[in-house]
């Protein structure tokens, strides 16, 4: 980077300090007179510690697209919420929270219709307003069959979401036709207003995701127009990128119109590399204050870095994922016996060096509400049980076991987890399993055509609730339902649960259907939750997790407002 | 010459035609598509997609297709990021293009030297030495000896950056010489196995011709030793030389993979890697045929080069 | 003359033995020459203990000590002991038993690239410069046609292709060559797909400048049949360069094979090549570093020696450079 480039830079910067003072001090005024309604945008007591300063470098993964209504990556995801925000944002404890929202939704007494009211004199980055029609252009977007939005599923429930997104082959006038339909409208410039089909407990929690995140009504000349680039494009959020070289870096300024919580910083870094073990080498050199751990060096970051390496569990399950109509895992006893005849703790130990949690729950504890353990003695390590199980299959010692084949990725971790698990069953069960090696989308593409008898694989969570993880996952013939688990007991109970208002009488139908599904292993006998581990440098604070599926880069990536140094 | 030249570029044109549809071919053979993502898409998401990039249409209607926009030069868009795959390939050429540039610099400069050296102590310890230090690094597969370069030079030693996210000479011109700590070890780190293959070659051809009758009447006639070595040796050494040149050169330039990776440099090597892993269909192709362009150009160069060279070469 | 059982000589037959004897002599002083060399003989007997070890270890478990395919979770990342020679590795098993598994697995890809390089490099090169011009141009576009294709991207492509197929012999059906499986023979047939154009135009080069000597022109005038002038005089002339060429291009498969398990592509277990033991080292650089430098230290003995043992024989082999 040059020197004049530098200069440059901190003019600009300086004169965005003054404009963002400027803009600070007016939109105070403003609060002042609306009787400041609280919540983010509450100034600190301490006075003036509200400028921003120092600069934070994170190691970061290259995101696919800039598009929040198109990509479903994690890595695109943590860089939605840095610059856009939705109407609200989960707080560190996964509820929603107004964000560009003036308060809760307005829910009629159907459950049907949720309105919602904007904060007033919100802006684009740019200085153009930020209405209610930004909003309805953005649910529109996802909602798209030219857009094909990975995640239109989740606004399934909103009225003629649907209809629109599946006239892909209709009319340029019929698609005009259907997103006019579509259940969602501009009251006023400040008030927006969702219908949905089903009262679903849940929906506040979706319009605080980017696939309900505006979308600049001033940049964008229709619904099926091109997303705007990161320098093209105009941001609500906290921050907003200032310079970006693809697979190189991107530079992050503080968005002037950002109305929450003022950020701490002047500058984020992001430096996009593709291996960990090279960030981790970046992070000791200190070209990188803050990155993900390399989790096959985890033994030696625990004493080199004792203080600075953070572990935080992700909502994430990974387990054996059998296809229940393939022999012999259609067998239960057959899954049971591979359940009991694997030793997580060691497994955890060996193969991730405690970089995961063992366990034999499908939902995380932060999501059932229970302690963990429960299925312990159902599915956990239990040699004698496996052979029993076994012999009950009809396989006693493994004698005339069917040709079994474990489908994996090709990467070392799961070499070396392929071949554990390869040992142990010959150890326990004296069966010889086989392993077959793809590289990622083959494997993919195996299990989406569910092509396989057994996998290792599971689930991360999209949104912040027991529902994620069963509906369109656990149902027969469901659509998300490669290994064809189909208990008719599981269907009635998740039935019963997904559009049930009462909230506890929810949680407890999905406490029910995770004992049915893993009772017999349908599907899935989960080994264990994955663990977060990052490492961040003792000048920064700020970094608050909150378990949201974009935290698997840097903690606290929901909150990058939150984010402060002391290195100046 | 250039009826030469203008029989050569147009004989490529079958040849790219040829690449394309070989690659086409095996690329659809492959298992798994662009959106057989870890968390399977919805039906109706996967339909929608297809349509988005035109990969509803049967294989032949879209071979036809892409050999109409590759008339036009037009590569289309990037399935994995929407962007325009033209502008990919710019940018990330330009960056494998200054890494290439660079090393080829440092392998060939280092090579010449060190088989020069080589040849004129023949068989004594300078031989040995010059050999030794030439395959030493060779010695190392480059994705061992990247991490090595980095750990001792970078993490303990501090003389160097881990990340080369910069790597570049655009600014130099302009007297801004800052990443130079991002330059060196890549450069390194790629140039080390070209340069032991140079450094070989040059002493195997050095050898030869210092025992030439020419070379024997120079020294006898009284030049000073310098001067043998360099206008009559050095010289005449070089044909076989320039053979190996054009294609290190124009394997450095496509871009290295497993340096661009360790060394987190956006370069064409790891993108191209990375698009045929992500099934990025239009991205496979095009950097493809680019690479295949380059090469079969590279050769032409070569081959015109031989004959500048070597008088005797006619065409 | 008394008519006897012995066939009467024909007049060229006396020239045929004397080229014999002197092709003999050519071998002989090569091979003098080659002995001569001490960094090449040194490389040689280096190459043929790795290879004899490696291979007793795939017959005999005193020399392999240990199965290199079961773990011991008791015993991981150990460093070297008496029990374990060179240590163990993350999932227990024996660094000395899998260093000489990948260690010949390594080396029959080295050799099987080669093999398969110059069966394809030799005939193409071959058939183009003896078959006429319009073969000759259809080959060489051929021969341009793979060189100018990605080299990873044909290897990534074809090894996908035919990976994990119920074939015979290159896939996971019967009947299969013994010590060769079917991933072996993929990766082999992969790497070999993008390096054989250097050798079809060496060949091709050499022959075309072998077929104007006179030599060659005088056995041709004495009436001896095409294949023969090939088989007996030009061949044996272009060997020289072609077993040059394979010596250096064995450890070049070598290092293609590890890096292909770098982008994930590498051999599944329960097989191991220095390339993948070369893959788990990486990640244990930092907490076992044994893991890394045992067959990084191989994979760079077996450059050096196949570069050293190259260097000889180019010597050795080439008339030019006798002196």
């Amino acid at each position: 980077m040059t020197k004049r480039y530098w200069r440059m830079l901190l003019s600009m910067l300086a004169i965005v300090a003054v404009a963002a003072a400027a803009v600070a001090c007016g939109d105070d005024d403003d609060n002042g007179g609306s009787g400041g309604s609280g919540g983010a945008t509450a100034t600190s007591p301490s006075g003036g510690s509200a400028k921003p300063s120092g600069t934070i470098t994170i190691g970061a993964t290259q995101f696919e697209t800039w598009d929040p209504h198109f990509s479903d990556f994690a890595q695109d995801i943590t860089h939605f919420v840095y610059v856009w925000r939705g109407l609200y944002h989960l707080d560190v404890n996964d509820h929603p929270q107004p964000a560009m929202a003036d308060g809760q939704p307005q829910v009629s007494s159907d459950g049907k219709t949720y309105t919602v009211k904007l904060k007033k004199d919100l802006k684009w980055s740019d200085g153009q307003p930020l209405t209610a029609e930004d909003f309805v252009l953005g649910i529109q977007r996802t909602c798209n069959p030219d857009v094909a939005g990975h995640y239109q599923y989740i606004l399934t429930n909103i009225v003629g979401c649907d209809d629109y997104y599946n006239a892909a082959d209709k009319s340029a006038a019929e698609k005009e036709e259907l997103r006019k339909k579509v259940g969602v409208r501009a009251v006023d410039p400040l008030t927006l207003e969702v219908k949905i089909q089903e009262p679903q407990p849940t929906f506040p929690i979706l319009l605080a995701l980017w696939p309900t995140f505006p979308a600049p009504k001033h940049k964008l000349a229709s619904v099926d127009a091109p997303w705007p680039g990161p320098m093209e494009n105009v941001y609500n959020g906290p921050f907003m990128p200032s310079a970006y070289t693809e697979k190189a870096s991107m530079e992050l300024k503080p968005n002037p119109n950002w109305v929450g919580t003022p950020v701490g910083v002047e500058k984020v870094v992001l430096k996009y590399v593709d291996d960990p073990a090279v960030l981790n080498n970046a992070y000791r050199t200190g070209e990188v204050d803050a990155t993900v751990a390399n989790k096959p060096e985890l033994d030696k970051l625990k004493t080199e870095f004792a203080k600075e390496l953070q572990l935080y569990p992700a909502t994430r399950t990974i387990g054996l994922e059998f296809n229940v109509t393939k022999s012999p895992v259609d067998k239960p006893e057959v899954r049971l016996a591979l359940s009991q005849a694997t030793d997580r703790a060691t497994l955890v130990k060996v193969v991730f060096k405690d970089a995961n949690t063992p366990t034999t729950s499908w939902v995380p504890p932060a999501r059932n509400g229970l302690k963990g353990g429960e299925y312990d003695s159902i599915l956990g390590f239990n040699p004698t049980k496996a052979k029993e199980n076994l012999a009950k299959a009809g396989y006693p010692n493994g004698q005339g076991f069917p040709q079994l084949t474990l489908l994996l990725v090709d990467t070392q971790t799961n070499k070396l987890l392929g071949e554990f698990l390869q040992a142990e069953w010959k150890k326990h069960l004296g069966i010889d399993i086989k392993l077959e090696f793809v590289d990622s989308k083959t494997r993919s593409s195996r299990f989406n055509s569910s092509d396989f008898q057994l996998v290792t694989g599971g689930w991360q969570e999209d949104y912040p609730d027991p529902e994620n993880w069963f509906l369109g996952l656990w149902e027969t013939g469901a659509s998300l339902n490669k290994t064809k688990t189909s208990v008719p007991a599981l269907d009635q109970v998740i039935e019963k649960a997904k559009f049930n208002t009462n909230d506890e009488q929810r949680r407890q139908l999905y406490r029910d259907a995770e004992k049915i599904l893993l009772q017999e292993a349908n599907g899935v006998a989960p080994l264990w939750h994955t663990l977060a581990a990052f490492l961040v440098k003792p000048h920064i604070s700020g970094m608050v997790e909150n378990k949201r599926p974009g935290d698997t880069f840097v903690p606290g990536d929901w909150y990058i407002e939150l984010w402060k140094t002391s290195k100046k | 010459m250039l009826a030469y030249t203008v029989r050569r570029v147009l004989a490529m044109i079958p040849l790219i035609v040829a690449i394309a549809t070989i690659t086409f071919v095996l690329m659809h053979a492959v298992e798994g598509g662009p959106f057989d993502s870890d968390k399977p898409l919805p039906p109706a998401t996967l339909e929608n997609l297809k349509k988005r990039y035109g990969l509803d249409d049967p294989l032949p209607v879209q071979y036809l297709n892409y050999l109409k926009n590759l008339a036009q030069f037009d590569f289309g868009i990037s399935i994995a990021n929407n962007r325009n795959i033209t502008d990919i390939i710019r940018e990330r050429m330009g960056v494998s293009i200054q890494l290439g540039i660079a090393t080829f610099l440092f392998a060939t400069v280092l090579g010449l030297g060190l088989g020069i050296f080589s040849s004129l102590n023949q068989n004594g310890i300078g031989d040995y030495a010059g050999v030794f230090i030439a395959t030493i690094g060779a010695a190392m597969p480059s994705i061992v000896l990247a991490p090595i370069l980095t750990i001792v030079f970078a993490v303990k030693l501090g003389w160097f950056n881990v990340l080369s996210s910069d790597y570049g000479f655009t600014d130099w011109f302009r007297g801004d010489f800052s990443n130079w700590r991002q330059v060196v070890l890549p450069t390194v780190a790629l140039g080390f196995l070209p340069m032991a293959f140079i450094a070989r070659i040059t002493r195997a051809s050095m050898l030869e011709v210092l025992r030439q009758d020419y070379v024997r009447t120079a020294r006898a006639k009284g030049l000073a030793e310098f001067a043998v070595v360099i206008r009559h040796a050095a010289r005449n050494a070089m044909i076989p030389v320039l053979t190996v040149l054009g294609p290190i050169f124009a394997g450095l330039i496509t871009g290295s993979l497993v340096i661009e990776t360790l060394f987190a440099i956006p370069g064409l090597g790891r993108e191209f890697v990375r698009s045929v892993l992500i099934r990025d269909y239009g991205l496979i192709m095009g950097v493809t045929v680019f690479y295949a362009v380059v090469i079969a150009f590279m050769n032409l160069v070569v081959d015109l080069l031989y004959g500048f060279a070597d008088p005797r070469i006619r065409y | 003359m008394a008519a006897t059982d012995q066939p009467i000589a024909q007049p060229y037959d006396f020239l045929e033995q004397q080229f014999h004897t002197k092709q003999r002599g050519l071998w002989a002083q090569a091979w003098q020459r080659l002995l001569r060399n001490r960094l090449a003989v040194a490389a040689g007997v280096i190459l043929l203990v790795i290879l004899t070890v490696s291979l007793a270890a795939d017959f005999s478990r005193t020399v392999q000590r240990y199965d290199p395919t079961v773990p011991d979770f008791q015993a991981t990342e150990q460093n070297p002991s008496r029990d374990h020679w060179l240590g163990t590795d993350t999932l227990g098993r024996d660094l000395w038993a899998r260093l000489l598994q990948g260690t010949l697995f390594s080396l029959k890809i080295g050799l099987g690239t080669q093999v398969i390089v110059l069966l394809i490099g030799v005939t193409i090169g071959m058939a183009a410069a003896l078959a006429g011009r319009y073969s000759d141009t259809i080959l060489m576009w051929l021969t341009d046609l793979a060189y100018a294709f990605p080299d990873l991207l044909a290897i990534i492509l074809l090894r996908q292709v035919l990976l994990g197929r119920d074939w015979p012999i290159i896939g996971e059906g019967d009947p299969q060559i013994p010590g060769f499986n079917g991933v072996l023979l993929v990766t082999v047939i992969a790497i070999s797909f993008v390096s054989w154009t250097t050798v079809a135009r060496l060949v091709r080069g050499q022959m075309l400048s072998i077929k104007e000597q006179d030599y060659v022109a005088a056995a041709r005038a004495m009436g001896a049949s095409p294949w023969r002038v090939v088989r007996v005089h030009m061949l044996p002339n272009t060997l020289s360069a072609v077993i040059v060429s394979a010596t250096f291009g064995i450890p070049l498969a070598i290092f293609a094979e590890a890096t292909l398990g770098f982008i994930g592509l590498g051999v599944p277990p329960p097989n191991a090549s220095l390339g993948s033991l070369i893959g788990s080292g990486l990640d244990s650089i930092q907490v076992h570093p044994v893991q890394l430098i045992w067959p990084t230290l191989m994979v760079a003995t077996l450059m050096l020696c196949f570069t050293f043992l190259g260097d000889g024989l180019r010597d050795a082999l080439d008339p030019r450079t006798r002196h």
